[in-house]
């Protein structure tokens, strides 16, 4: 009796007739492709909640005047609020609804948010307040007027100096609360405020700790489960990447340097705009910074607590003797920023600078030792040389564009419009040689008196036929389709009509590498469409359709990723370009399409391979 | 695209030349001349005549006679274009299939056993031999005809795809990397670890990565190009897709 296989994903026992050894579900799920919920009754993996509204919060803290609401984090969500007795504006706090259901919780909270209550800290968030409103567990705390260190983040690299200037602070609450025995375990950019006058101010003190126990213990149906469930893989408090790695690994066994782990990160963040990757870069690496910086991130971030700065005021110290001594880096370490610093075009800037009017050399103000050019207006052969330039400038420009055209460049002919009305199941076709519109009744109905398709090709090429349009009042076919033709030698209408798969480009480039790589047969029009072109009437030239190349299938595009394809109900949106074997090339739009009666409107404008307009 | 093997009818037209999906082919050819439809839905059938051959045997029909039923079905099938009942089945090639199997043992198949002896011309190539074999490996529980068909419907599947897939990197050279990476394809992280991957097969973690990706990607191209093969409309891709899911997480 040998033993069931299982899948490692999904845990679904593996049949035998398992295709290639793989689980069937995972493989399917796997096809749908990310963002595609495959079984609408599975709940998602993080516990999430609904943030009261406005409303219901008046009603429970009647002491309060909620005015709007902040944000929402795994940890709770944020309301700005005013106390009405003190007409004093705060934050309030709102803990997950499910976390209270563990009957230890409400002691541990009140024994928790008593000793966060005594941090006084002007670096950390003060707590007001806190407590149990009708089931919800809250915290009233001081409200910070300003950024949040993630957004800055968003905004764009933080510099150097803002963040000299930013990390000691945060080190200073650190440190307060380290001595008092509190570990933060969750600091990361979102929990450092900075305040309008550039004060920083680190929120969430501890609340991982108090919160993170109860994070297991919230499910969807809200029943309690042991505290074991701590240390369950997927449980995991704080936000991953900030997490110092024993914290990972053993959560109840953190200390004081877990946070210093994680203030690395933010620094390191901070300084090079990315989180640190495996291995770690050096951030001098990645930003011209001082190299000494290197050494405390590094520090800062190392796997093992043991080989971390122990304290962070001791960090604090070093970052501050950095920010206060800049380029007491060795020689060669200052030679090398000094080198990458002149090299960064963000640091250069361009002046005009005058000189005393008897010099006849060009000389630059005395406090501005460098490089560059300098042009000394103060002499005529400076502002001669100046206009010179700019002359020359111009006439570069103005040259320089017309280089750029084809003189053999086709230009579009004037746009035609045509009504076609067509019955039933009827085709018309458009014959772009001579002008007309063709009619002929192929699919008509359900009778098999059509045309056999060796006449109909004749009757095609006889008329010289480029594209037909194909409508039909069945409801299975839709309302529209247009079908290139072909006059080679598969049997039409079948492989001809392209309504079925046809790859789609978003550009011409795109279109000939398929086409070069799908070594195309000849003799066929090509058809293709170019999305993303707003006005095809104005803005296309002739050489942006290509061709002909006699080797392209038909194809039409549309605006997302190519794709399959069947209906073409979309030619009401997009414009084709086209060209035809005989070097008609052009671009078709159908404008209108009714159903009673069955009624096209095309616009269509052509050209001639050769160059010249030909309607 | 299936990649499948052409007889002598289709060697002059190119492969993959229109990617077209086979059923909107046969549907749309239903409606004019059928000759093109023709090829098009052999192929389905060809990839799709073992789930009809297990419905078929767990509705009760022995071994010979289900051998019989199939080959003949897919005969008549083919000749006489049923497919005009195709719109009936919200154009889903694997409902028409059952549907119209269903109509053809109730009324036809009584009346061709009695007329004929032995098995009908196969004209497409089942292997018969194998069919029973692999029914027999069928676990023998409560399940209906119906479920047997749709769960063998979609292994089928995606037995076709894998297979075009691999072909696809076997016509690379790169056979081997398929086989080592394939374990990737039932899932979204990092099903297999990607340092002893890069050891084993001399790349770097990163290439690793890369081709892993690569691999997912094609594979789900295929796949929905595969689904989209049996519907009529590329809209119904992720619904077939589902429901094709809830049936093999069944079980």
């Amino acid at each position: 009796m040998e033993t069931k296989r299982i899948c490692p994903e999904c845990r679904r026992p593996l049949a035998d007739d398992a295709p290639q050894g793989l689980c069937p579900p995972c493989l399917v799920k796997a096809g749908l492709g990310s963002g595609v919920s495959i079984d609408p009754e599975t709940k998602s993996g993080q516990p999430h909640f609904i943030a009261p509204s406005l409303e219901e919060l008046s009603g429970r803290f009647p002491q309060l005047e909620i005015i709007s609401f902040i944000g929402q984090g795994g940890m709770g969500a944020v309301y700005k609020a005013r106390q009405k007795q003190l007409d004093r504006v705060v934050a309030l706090k709102i803990l997950p609804p499910g976390i209270g259901q563990a009957p230890s919780f409400a002691e541990r909270f009140s024994r928790e948010a008593k000793a966060l209550a005594k941090l006084d800290h002007p670096g950390i968030v003060t707590i007001h307040d806190f407590g149990q409103a009708d089931g919800l567990f809250f915290f009233v705390m001081e409200f910070v007027d300003g950024l949040n260190l993630r957004q800055l983040l968003q905004s764009g690299r933080v510099s150097p100096r803002e963040a000299l200037a930013i990390v000691p602070q945060i080190c200073d609450a650190l440190q307060y609360a380290h001595d008092v025995g509190i570990v933060h375990r969750d600091i990361k950019p979102e929990n450092i405020l900075l305040d309008r006058r550039g004060r920083v101010k680190v929120a969430d003190f501890g609340l991982a700790k108090l919160v993170g126990v109860g994070n297991e213990l919230i499910s969807d149906s809200g029943t309690a489960a042991g505290s074991a469930a701590l240390t369950e893989a997927g449980k995991i408090i704080g936000t991953p990447n900030y997490i110092a790695p024993e914290q990972m690994e053993h959560p109840g066994e953190v200390d004081h340097r877990a946070d210093i782990y994680a203030l690395g990160v933010v620094l390191y963040q901070m300084l090079t705009g990315e989180l640190p990757g495996k291995p770690i870069r050096p951030p001098s690496d990645k930003v011209h910074i001082d190299v000494r910086l290197d050494e405390i991130v590094l520090r800062a971030l190392e796997q093992t607590p043991e080989r971390r700065y122990q304290q962070v005021s001791v960090f604090k110290t070093d970052v501050e003797t950095i920010a206060r001594i800049p380029g007491a880096a060795s020689n060669e370490n200052q030679k090398a920023i000094n080198e990458a610093e002149w090299r960064n075009p963000a640091n250069w800037s361009f002046g005009l600078y005058f000189s005393k009017r008897d010099s006849r050399s060009l000389w630059v103000p005395r406090r501005l030792r460098g490089f560059g050019w300098t042009i000394n207006l103060g002499h005529w052969q400076g502002a001669a040389f100046l206009l010179g330039s700019i002359v020359l400038l111009v006439l570069l420009l103005v040259l320089g564009i017309p280089s750029k055209h084809n003189n053999t460049q086709a230009v579009f002919g004037p746009i035609t419009e045509r009504t076609l009305s067509i019955r039933g199941n009827e085709c018309a076709f458009l014959s772009f040689r001579t002008g007309e519109v063709l009619r002929h009744s192929y699919f008509d109905g359900d009778q098999r008196d059509s045309t056999p398709p060796t006449a109909f090709r004749q009757w095609v090429r006889e008329h010289g036929v480029d594209i037909g349009f194909c409508a039909s009042t069945e409801t299975f076919y839709g309302p529209l389709g247009l079908l290139a033709l072909e006059m080679g030698t598969y049997p039409f209408p079948y492989d001809a009509v392209p309504q079925h798969m046809i790859p789609r480009f978003r550009s011409v480039a795109e279109w000939q590498t398929y086409d070069a790589q799908h070594k195309v047969p000849a003799n066929k029009p090509l058809i293709g469409s170019l999305a993303g072109v707003t006005n095809i009437w104005n803005d296309l030239t002739a050489d942006q359709v290509d061709g002909p190349t006699n080797e392209a299938p038909a194809f039409f595009l549309k605006e997302k990723q190519p794709s399959l394809w069947f209906r073409s109900t979309n030619l009401t949106t997009h414009p084709i370009a086209f060209s035809t074997r005989d070097g008609v090339q052009g671009l078709l739009q159908i404008t209108g399409f009714t159903e009673n009666p069955p009624v096209l409107k095309l616009r269509y404008k052509l050209v001639s391979h050769a160059g010249s307009a030909s309607p | 695209m299936a990649t499948s093997t052409t007889n002598s009818s289709e060697t002059a037209r190119p492969k993959n030349y229109f990617a077209t999906t086979h059923w909107s082919v046969v549907l749309a050819a239903a409606k004019g001349d059928s000759s093109g439809g023709i090829g098009a839905l052999e192929k389905l059938c060809r990839c799709y005549w073992y789930p009809l051959y297990a419905y078929v045997r767990r509705r009760g029909y022995r071994p010979e006679d289900s051998e019989d039923l199939t080959q003949e079905f897919f005969a008549r099938l083919l000749q006489h274009n049923w497919v005009a009942e195709a719109r009936r089945s919200k154009g889903r090639f694997r409902s028409f299939l059952l549907m119209v199997l269903n109509r053809f043992l109730a009324n036809e198949w009584d009346k061709i056993r009695a007329a004929k002896r032995g098995g009908g011309v196969p004209t497409i190539p089942i292997q018969m031999d194998t069919a029973e074999t692999r029914y027999s490996l069928e676990p023998a529980t409560t399940t209906t005809p119906e479920q047997i068909f749709e769960r063998q419907w979609a292994l089928a599947l995606l037995d076709q795809v894998l297979l075009a897939l691999r072909a696809e990197y076997e016509k690379g050279g790169k056979a081997a990397l398929f086989d080592a990476l394939k374990p990737s394809l039932a899932g979204r992280s990092e099903t297999q670890p990607y340092a002893e991957l890069a050891a084993s097969l001399g790349m770097t973690e990163a290439a690793v990565k890369v081709a892993v990706h690569r691999l997912r990607e094609r594979y789900r191209r295929r796949l929905q190009a595969e689904v989209a093969h049996t519907l009529a409309s590329p809209s119904e891709v992720d619904s077939e897709l589902r429901h094709l899911f809830r049936v093999l997480a069944r079980g």
